[in-house]
């Protein structure tokens, strides 16, 4: 399990990085788009295929680094288990927060 | 939860300054963390005013011109004074090291303490048990049944993995620098003990490379090392535990 952890946190850690610099650069440029030429990028098939796989990656990143800080600082186990579940929840909320928002702009 | 402040006897208050009758030309100032358990009080930091001309070039020299002229009461391991035995590692000025490989020619001050996060015996001495305990638990150790009718054959090339890992002294100053081994030292292995676990796995002679493998594949043990490098950057020896255990992290991934 330790060597699937320390595996995941890598591979996700790579695939974001072409993520970044996407998001990054299209920021850079939103002022030039209008409103509608950004709920096009968005609700489009492959956005949001695309933007549904990395806020995946995105959330499993995120979920394995603070549960490594909760191993590292937190002793007492239960708190720790309590903690690190709390925070698996979270992220998968958060998760299905961005799902549900994609399909509410896909449906306006 | 790990503790972020010092306990109140951990607190290092001001100690005695020691003085010479005349100015020294050639002047060191240095301060020593003091610690006595049978004081029952909380550990001070002396100062000593000393001239450089009067010792050697190297931070073993001060300290054993200290205990042999000023103040006999400073404790302090040492033994081979050339950085082969790893007794007189202690932080100097910051920085782990081994005080007598360490060149302070051209220091004006030296604030030398313990080595950091560790149970302190007698003022420099720090308990090195536990430290111990985990070097024990690596095996470290050829494993190999197999009886052969002189010693066991190595190539050049199986010889020369070994260069780099061997020449460690367990001085504990790369896993004494490290913040994840501060935070978890009951648990995490700790960078020498890694370094030493990867020399065995590595050697061509030992025939227990899975078992030790999957003796270190544990989220604490190998896992807590997070790559923050100190150990490297610190050690005195110039070795690379930071490397030693990215291949182990490695070859558990690649099985």
């Amino acid at each position: 399990m330790a060597i699937f952890h320390w595996k995941l946190q890598r591979i996700s850690a790579i695939l974001l990085v072409p993520v970044v610099v996407y998001v990054t650069l299209y920021l850079l440029n939103i002022g030039e788009l209008s409103y509608a030429d950004v709920v096009d990028d968005v609700s489009s098939f492959q956005s949001i295929f695309l933007i549904g796989f990395m806020a995946l990656v995105l959330f499993t990143h995120s979920s394995l680094g603070i549960e490594t800080i909760l191993e590292d600082y937190i002793h007492d186990t239960k708190t720790q288990s309590l903690l690190v579940n709390l925070s698996k929840f979270f992220h998968a909320i958060l998760f299905l927060l961005t799902l549900i928002s994609l399909i509410v702009i896909k449906g306006n | 939860m790990a503790k972020f402040t010092l306990p109140i006897n951990s607190k290092v208050t001001e100690g005695k300054t020691f003085k010479p009758s005349v100015e020294p030309k050639n002047k060191l100032r240095v301060d020593i963390y003091r610690y006595n358990p049978d004081l029952n009080s909380n550990p001070y930091l002396d100062t000593y005013i000393l001239d450089k001309d009067k010792f050697g070039p190297m931070g073993l020299d001060v300290l054993l011109y200290i205990k042999n002229n000023i103040d006999p009461t400073l404790a302090f391991r040492r033994s081979c004074r050339e950085g082969i035995c790893g007794s007189c590692s202690m932080n100097i000025n910051g920085t782990n090291t081994l005080a007598c490989i360490l060149n302070i020619a051209d220091e004006k001050h030296l604030k030398i303490y313990p080595l950091p996060h560790m149970p302190v015996v007698k003022d420099l001495v720090p308990d090195m048990k536990d430290f111990y305990k985990q070097y024990e638990s690596i095996k470290p150790w050829l494993i190999n049944d197999s009886k052969p009718d002189r010693e066991h054959l190595q190539s050049q090339d199986d010889r020369s993995k070994l260069d780099g890992l061997i020449e460690c002294v367990l001085c504990a100053c790369c896993s004494t620098s490290c913040p994840s081994y501060w935070w978890n030292s009951d648990k995490y292995l700790g960078p020498a003990t890694l370094l030493h676990a990867y020399r065995w796995i590595i050697d061509s002679r030992d025939k227990a490379k899975k078992e030790r493998l999957s003796e270190l594949a544990d989220k604490f043990k190998l896992f807590r090392c997070h790559t923050i490098m100190n150990c490297t950057k610190t050690c005195p020896k110039n070795l690379n535990p930071a490397k030693a255990i990215s291949h182990i992290k490695q070859m558990l991934a690649s099985e």
